[in-house]
């Protein structure tokens, strides 16, 4: 029996996901137009997940605006407590301590290991890698593990202070990481045979979701995400803060070896190219942490910053984290703004 | 590139007259024009050689005093300087208040838009099709939120 091309219909289907759907890592609408198991077109609705949280810091005391910043993301709550402290401190006039200093650089750079780490177990996970997303997520636990010897918390930090960091560095913290850094190196090869040089696996990701350099500047995408499409831009070489102008590393971008440049691959590439950075600057940065003070000054509930603004820069996992903070001289912000990857 | 030439050439180019203001404490100079010339400014700092501030970092607002200041945060990625553009006006008691959207000029400036203006009621003009339903603004200082205590 013959079918006519009347009858035969090719037109596109609609598969409507979210907002809430297990599979996604965020609450959001996602409205596809596939043609069988490709998605030709996505419409992307984001918001559902808004905490009113630069609301929340009118009325919170500049000591408590630091519980809020955590939640920014949850996954990489360091670079919020980084990128809120440096403004107010700049606001402030504080000199951080070198030592402070290092601290924060250390915990960023571990808090980078960690985000891109779950980045690659998400990514295998989706592929249908199961296996190899446990092994990375057997790797982050051990990021994990650090940050609860130095700060008590996992995920939620709050170990960021205006003048410097909560505590000092725990007994046996600098050895957990020089031990933590040598082994996700050895890991780090395991994870190219077993992702980049596997044709299975790259297979299903190159010449996929390309973001051309002309996306990169429309929807003003920056970090890893831009950088695998061709951008150089990263905040720790154009704005260095926090002792990064001591730290020697490149700033790894997409290449399109296995497809084109800016596909989902390039995207992965890009991400375990900078691991292998984190894990030298990491290495870099513990060694060279200077004896002194881990905090200049304490900071309670009567703690106001003068009146003035700032606007601090910091290169978080995901990429530009900006915030832009405003004080009128009283015992709560005027504003705080973020600009978020 | 220094700010004060910008600022005069702006006034030769355009007949604009930019008035050029701190930043906090930095060293850093804002210059800031009146909301009807803001267009016309950000067209000529994106297409102006000495400047080429071609990517908009951060556009954020805040109410002080009883005035909406809303700031650019520009970058440009042939000379890798900064500046930073700035506008006021002042806030109309619980109405929408329209201000030119730059967004032909760095369309990255979007989804701030789309932010601001549910959450301070600012009308950006001319209109993506945003719904404009919304009668209190959340990050206006007259709104009040309820669950909220000052501490």
């Amino acid at each position: 029996m013959r079918f006519s091309e009347e009858r035969l219909s090719t037109r596109l289907s609609r598969l409507s996901l979210g907002p809430i759907h297990p599979q996604l890592p965020a609450p959001m609408r996602l409205a596809l137009d596939v043609d069988g198991e490709r998605i030709v077109q996505a419409q992307v609705e984001t918001g559902f997940l808004h905490k009113g949280l630069e609301k929340t810091y009118e009325n919170r005391h500049w000591f408590a605006s630091l519980i809020p910043t955590d939640r920014l993301d949850p996954e990489g709550s360091i670079f919020a407590e980084m990128a809120f402290c440096q403004a107010v401190e700049e606001i402030c006039n504080i000199q951080v301590p070198r030592r402070a200093q290092m601290i924060r650089l250390v915990l960023s750079e571990l808090n980078r290991l960690s985000c891109h780490l779950s980045y690659v177990a998400r990514v295998a996970q989706s592929v249908g890698f199961e296996t190899t997303s446990h092994y990375v997520l057997r790797e982050r636990e051990l990021i994990l593990d650090l940050f609860e010897l130095m700060t008590g918390a996992r995920f939620n930090l709050n170990f960021l202070r205006f003048g410097g960091v909560a505590a000092d560095i725990t007994e046996g913290f600098i050895e957990r990481i020089f031990e933590v850094c040598r082994l996700i190196q050895i890991r780090i090869k395991e994870y190219h045979a077993l992702m980049i040089d596997n044709q299975a696996f790259v297979s299903r990701l190159s010449w996929l979701g390309t973001i051309t350099s002309d996306d990169v500047y429309t929807y003003g995408i920056t970090g890893p995400n831009a950088r695998a499409s061709g951008s150089m831009a990263d905040i720790r070489k154009m704005h260095p803060y926090s002792g990064y102008d001591l730290m020697n590393f490149t700033v790894p971008q997409g290449q399109g070896t296995a497809g084109t440049l800016g596909d989902s691959f390039d995207r992965l590439k890009v991400r375990l190219d900078e691991i292998q950075e984190s894990l030298h600057i990491l290495t870099h940065a513990a060694e060279s942490i200077p004896p002194g003070d881990y905090s200049c000054i304490r900071v309670g509930y009567d703690f106001t910053v003068p009146a003035g603004e700032c606007f601090s820069r910091v290169e978080s996992a995901r990429g530009f984290l900006g915030c832009h903070v405003v004080s009128s001289g009283e015992f709560a912000p005027v504003r705080v703004q973020w600009r978020t990857p | 590139m220094d700010l004060k030439s910008l600022a005069q050439k702006l006034d030769r180019d355009l007949s604009i007259s930019a008035q050029l203001k701190p930043f906090g404490r930095t060293d850093q100079l804002v210059l800031e024009v009146r909301a009807a010339d803001l267009l016309k400014t950000a067209a000529w700092v994106r297409s102006e050689e000495s400047a080429r501030m071609d990517f908009l970092e951060n556009f954020s607002c805040y109410e002080f005093r009883s005035k909406l200041v809303f700031s650019y945060f520009l970058r440009s990625q042939v000379h890798g300087k900064t500046l930073i553009l700035r506008t006021e006006e002042t806030v109309p008691e619980n109405e929408r208040l329209p201000i030119p959207s730059v967004a032909a000029v760095w369309p990255m400036v979007q989804p701030f838009e789309d932010e601001i203006h549910e959450l301070f009621g600012i009308d950006f003009t001319p209109n993506r099709g945003r719904y404009a339903a919304a009668t209190a603004f959340p990050l206006r200082k007259t709104y009040v939120w309820e669950s909220e205590v000052m501490q």
